[in-house]
Order: structure tokens, then C-alpha cells, then sequence
């Protein structure tokens, strides 16, 4: 007797039921509150809309996106990309003189394929962030840096953001067909050096160009392995990516976050339509990213607009299975400030200081330490889970210090 | 230490893989015995052998189960996964050919219905349709693929060919060479970065060995 199918769902898709469905809204609450403390707004687009809006990338296959059609006859598509979405609804609802524009959003992506990386799934929940207008190093630092504040805040500790930049290889490879250039990615994307090598001969690449093709694969690593590369008289194409590159990398370094950060000149495969720092996050018990974004400066000229814009998308059933597997249920952070003061006389400032931060919204333990060094700051916040410290002293202004 | 997990197609790769890890230092000698076990553990170099079957390891290694593979690059052609394909071992060198009676030759781009016979299902595809252009019928068999020519089930077969001795015997013959294929040393695409310096340090072995001869 066949099973009543009315009761299961489709293939792809699935239930969460109570106690999966309470961590996972707590780990996307956590993201959701790192992306709102950037200064990011929340957007809703549509969960379908015309297909036409995603048929030009080419990185989404067309058998990849799901597809119905509307009484007139209209082709529509379930979201298979957030990214995209936002762009459309940005070029359709606001112009210049809005920018710079700080959007965020959280929602289901569909993707019907099973050769789609790492898609055994059909829905996926995604939380990610898109910051439109600025085009300097500071906005990819930012995405980058608030990426990597989610992650800590939905509770993992041990992970890699890879940056990376596209016009590293575009400009060695500069010369090769477009097919030529798709096949060079699929072996650079597999690492095979072997194939590399080949590819080379096959093509009569010599000198600079072949050995750094031949390279690529191993150029993953700390900022170390972009340096090295300014002293090889790259042409300007993959100098300029990679000083963009090390520019970005150093801002992150600058907020604290570099033990979270590492090169890899040899992520080359993404979404199409990146043009400058790309970016993608890995971690122990899960082997497909955790989250990933880049610069897409030319997105929006597919909605009549012309706007630079750089983005991340974190994929929150992933990072919920990372947590499981990584034994770490979140442990939301005890307090986000700890206002503290060594001498008597200072606590009248504390007092004000913690006074102002809670009226901001902020958690604030206030307390009497005589902390020697930053260390031991450090120390402290970690074994008591608080996200950052500020000293109350009568004369300077306390001054928040990670 | 976290334990490193290496998967080898069980069988004649497998016995090789095992050849190369001995002698690279490494104790396997546990799995030459006749033994039903699954997991083999080398507790000095924190390593754990896993015996799965050879169209399995690309899976296990692309979820992270094991964090390398030993397998056949038509394997890895057939389930088309998405993982690091960091080393050609150059053992278990062979072809993965079309093959059919000698009549075929001339016919194989003529006919409207071809009908082909093979456990590659989607190499067989991806050669028809998007290498020459020819729509084609899969037949879907699981071993002795060569008789489907023979009773009629189908035109052609796409298979290995090591020696072509099986086919000889048969009556077939290669009618056009698809790709050549040897042993590939893959690689989880999260276990390459997390676990770096064992894994490149492993890779460089293998490929010392390789160069070795």
C-alpha cells in the first residue's frame, strides 16, 4: 500500500519543528541584532518575482531557479538570490541623492538544483547585508567586519573569512578567450595544479604568467601571500586588486578582527556579478561556507542604475549546523559593555558613562576592577562573555576598548 | 589533535593506497589483513582510514566526513563533486572509452537512435550531448556492461578500458577514446584551509613519492 504522500513534503524542503526551530531563531535573532547595531535597516522583497530579474547571471543555472507562470503568461521566479533582490528593489525605490543606503534583510532563497554547491536542500535561510553607494576599501571592511560580528554573536568562535579578489586573476590571465578563462577557473576552482601546468602548455603560456597560474592554488594564507606578490611586477590589473585587497585586509586587522581574516588569491569562482573583494566563511563540521559577499559595483546597471555596492550573506542553517556539531549552544553574550574603574573618585564618571550606554539601548554591567593591562581586560571580557570594555577615568573620556 | 580521516575505494586502489601509506610512514598494515572491519586508526600520526566504496568517496569527502580521498578520476568525472582535486596519483592509469562492434565505427555519428549502454551514466551524457552534439538513450547497467552490445540491449557501451582484453574477447572494440583516467588525491575544499599544514604536508609526500617513481 503506497504511503499517503499528504503527509510529507516535497523533496528539498522540511519541517522544523520546536526545539530546532527556537535555536534557529535564536541564532538568526543574533545576526539580525549584529546587522542592526551597523546601522543596517530592514528590507522585504518579494519570496517570488519575474523571472527575468535573475535570467542574467549566468551563475545561477537556469534549471537552479524554480519557475511558475502567472495568468498573463509572465514567467516567476522563486528567489534564488538575495543579492539581486535587493539591488532590484534599491534601483526601483531610491536614487543618488539616498545614498549611501545601509539595507539588511533575512528570508528563504530557493535553489531546485542538486548540483548547486552544497544544495541538498531547496529552501535555504539567509540574513545578509547590503551596503550601497560608497565604493572605497572602508565599506568592504565594513561588511567584512560586521560579518564576522554576527558570526561571533550567533555564538561560533573558531572560523575563517577568505578574501579574495577577482582582478587578481583576471589580470594575470589577461589574453585568454572567454572559454579559455571558464576553463582556467574550473581547474584553479579544484585546485589541480597538474591541470594548471597542462593548461599552460596547451595555451604556450610562459615566464611570469604560467608561474604564477602554477602558484595560484597555493596562494591561500596571511596577508603574507598578497605582499609577496606586490614585489613580482604584476601587471596593473592584479597589482591594483591586490593592494585593494591588503587595504581591506587592513582595516579588519585595525578593528581587531584579524585572527578571523585570511588570503586566498585562488577564490575565483562565485557569483558573476562581484567585481572587487570577494569573501567567504568556513568552519569546522560543516564543508560549505557558512557565509560569502563581495563588491558588485555593476549589479545595478541591470535595473537602469549605477550604483557601487558591497554586500554579505550569512546562510543561517548552516551556521546552526556548525553550532550543533561544534557542541556550542549560543550562549548569548552575558552583557555588550563593561564599564569599569580602578579608583574611588572615578566612579561618579563610570556611573554617567553607564548611565548614557544603557539609554542607548546597550547592556552594561558597571563594575570596580584594577586591571593592570589590556590583557587582563581581554581576559575578563572572554571568561565573563561580554563583548567590550570602557574605563571611567575623571579627566579623559572613557574610550571603548576591545 | 583532531583525528585526519582518509577515504580509499575499496579494491585494487585501495591496495595500492595502502602500499604508498606504508611507505610514506603511516600504519595500515591492519587493512592488508583479512578483516571485516571499516575504520582503520593510526593512532602515532592521528589518522583514520575509512574502506568505502569507490563511487562513495567523493561524497564523503565533499560533506567533510573524511577530509581526503584516494579515488578514480572517473569517479570523479560521474558524480561531478564539488571538493579539491589537489594531486594525480598516476596509478590505475586506464581510458574511459565507447566501445561496440566494428560495424559502429562509421555509423556511431549517423544514427538517430542510439541507444548506449553504461555504469557512467553521466559521462556518457555529458560526452553525447555536449561534446558531439548527439542525443542519445542511457541505458543504466551496473557490471558486464559489454554483453548489452551483445543481446542487443543497446548500440554502444562508455567504459573503462585497461587492457581492452575483456572487450576482445567479446568482439568489441574501442571506437573513440573519451578521456584518459589515473588515481587523483582529493581534498575537502573546509579540510584544506582548517587543516592546512598536515594536509599540504601529506600532498607534498604523495607527490615526492610520485616523482620517486
Amino acid at each position: 500500500m503506497e504511503k499517503d504522500w499528504k503527509l510529507l513534503s516535497p523533496l528539498g524542503v522540511a519541517d522544523i519543528m520546536e526545539s530546532d526551530c527556537s535555536l534557529k531563531n535564536k541564532i538568526a535573532a543574533e545576526i539580525a541584532g549584529a546587522l542592526d547595531r551597523f546601522g543596517y535597516n530592514e528590507i522585504q522583497t518579494p519570496t517570488f518575482e519575474y523571472f527575468n530579474v535573475f535570467a542574467d547571471d549566468l551563475s545561477i543555472s537556469q534549471e537552479d531557479v524554480i519557475k511558475f507562470i502567472d495568468n498573463s503568461g509572465k514567467i516567476l521566479a522563486l528567489r534564488p538570490d538575495y543579492t539581486t533582490a535587493i539591488a532590484r528593489a534599491a534601483a526601483s525605490h531610491k536614487s543618488d541623492a539616498d545614498l549611501p543606503l545601509r539595507l539588511r534583510y533575512q528570508g528563504s532563497i530557493f535553489r531546485s538544483s542538486e548540483s548547486y554547491t552544497g544544495a541538498r536542500q531547496k529552501e535555504f535561510t539567509q540574513a545578509g547585508a547590503e551596503l550601497i553607494g560608497p565604493s572605497c576599501p572602508e565599506a568592504d571592511a565594513e561588511i567584512i567586519i560586521m560579518t564576522i560580528d554576527a558570526l561571533l554573536r550567533a555564538g561560533l568562535n573558531e572560523f575563517q573569512l577568505e578574501i579574495g579578489h577577482p582582478g587578481f586573476l583576471r589580470g594575470v590571465a589577461e589574453g585568454l578567450s572567454e572559454d579559455e578563462f571558464v576553463e582556467l577557473t574550473e581547474l584553479l576552482d579544484k585546485k589541480f595544479i597538474l591541470g594548471i601546468e597542462e593548461f599552460c602548455k596547451k595555451l604556450k603560456l610562459e615566464g611570469k604568467t604560467a608561474e604564477i597560474l602554477c602558484e595560484m592554488p597555493n596562494l591561500y594564507g596571511d596577508a603574507g601571500v598578497a605582499r609577496d606578490m606586490l614585489g613580482r611586477g604584476l601587471n596593473p590589473v592584479s597589482e591594483a586588486a591586490v593592494k585593494n585587497l591588503l587595504a581591506v585586509y587592513d582595516l579588519v586587522k585595525d578593528y581587531g578582527y584579524e585572527q578571523y581574516i585570511s588570503v586566498d588569491l585562488g577564490l575565483v569562482r562565485s557569483f558573476n556579478y562581484y567585481t572587487g573583494i570577494v569573501f567567504k566563511g568556513i568552519t569546522h563540521g560543516v564543508a560549505f561556507p557558512i557565509c560569502g559577499g563581495g563588491r558588485y559595483d555593476t549589479l545595478g546597471s541591470r535595473f537602469g542604475t549605477n550604483f557601487p555596492a558591497t554586500g554579505t550573506a550569512i546562510w543561517t542553517d548552516r551556521v546552526m549546523t556548525a553550532i550543533v556539531r561544534q557542541g556550542l549552544t549560543p550562549q548569548p553574550p552575558k552583557a555588550d559593555v563593561l564599564v569599569w574603574y580602578s579608583r574611588e573618585e572615578d566612579r561618579p564618571t563610570a556611573y554617567a558613562l553607564a548611565r548614557e550606554q544603557r539609554r542607548e539601548g546597550l547592556r552594561v554591567i558597571c563594575e570596580r576592577h584594577s586591571f593592570e593591562n589590556g590583557d587582563e581586560v581581554c581576559k575578563y571580557l572572554s571568561d565573563h562573555k561580554i563583548l567590550s570594555a570602557a574605563k571611567a577615568e575623571i579627566e579623559a573620556e572613557g574610550g571603548i576598548s576591545e | 589533535m583532531r583525528y585526519l580521516t582518509i577515504a580509499l575505494a575499496k579494491g585494487r586502489l585501495a591496495e595500492l593506497s595502502v602500499e604508498i601509506f606504508s611507505s610514506l610512514g603511516y600504519d595500515c598494515a591492519e587493512m592488508l589483513t583479512k578483516t571485516r572491519k571499516l575504520i582503520f586508526t593510526d593512532e602515532k600520526n592521528k589518522v583514520r582510514f575509512l574502506l568505502v566504496k569507490a563511487g562513495d568517496v567523493p561524497t564523503y569527502v565533499e560533506y567533510g566526513a573524511a577530509d581526503i580521498g584516494i579515488v578514480g578520476r572517473d569517479t570523479l568525472l560521474e558524480e561531478g563533486r564539488n571538493l579539491y582535486e589537489m594531486l594525480d596519483l598516476g596509478f590505475g592509469k586506464c581510458r574511459m572509452c565507447v566501445c561496440g562492434p566494428t560495424q559502429m565505427k562509421s555509423r556511431l555519428n549517423e544514427t538517430s537512435t542510439l541507444r548506449v549502454a553504461s555504469k557512467y551514466p553521466n559521462i556518457a551524457r555529458d560526452y553525447f550531448t555536449k561534446r558531439k552534439n548527439i542525443n542519445i538513450e542511457i541505458i543504466k547497467l551496473n557490471g558486464s556492461v559489454e554483453l548489452a552490445p551483445l543481446t542487443g540491449l543497446s548500440e554502444v557501451i562508455v567504459d573503462i578500458v585497461e587492457s581492452g582484453k575483456t572487450l576482445e574477447e567479446n568482439g568489441l572494440q574501442v571506437l573513440e577514446e573519451i578521456c584518459p583516467l589515473s588515481a587523483r588525491l582529493i581534498v575537502n575544499r573546509v579540510s584544506a584551509k582548517m587543516e592546512r599544514e598536515r594536509i599540504t604536508g601529506l600532498v607534498e609526500k604523495m607527490s615526492n613519492w610520485k616523482a620517486e617513481g
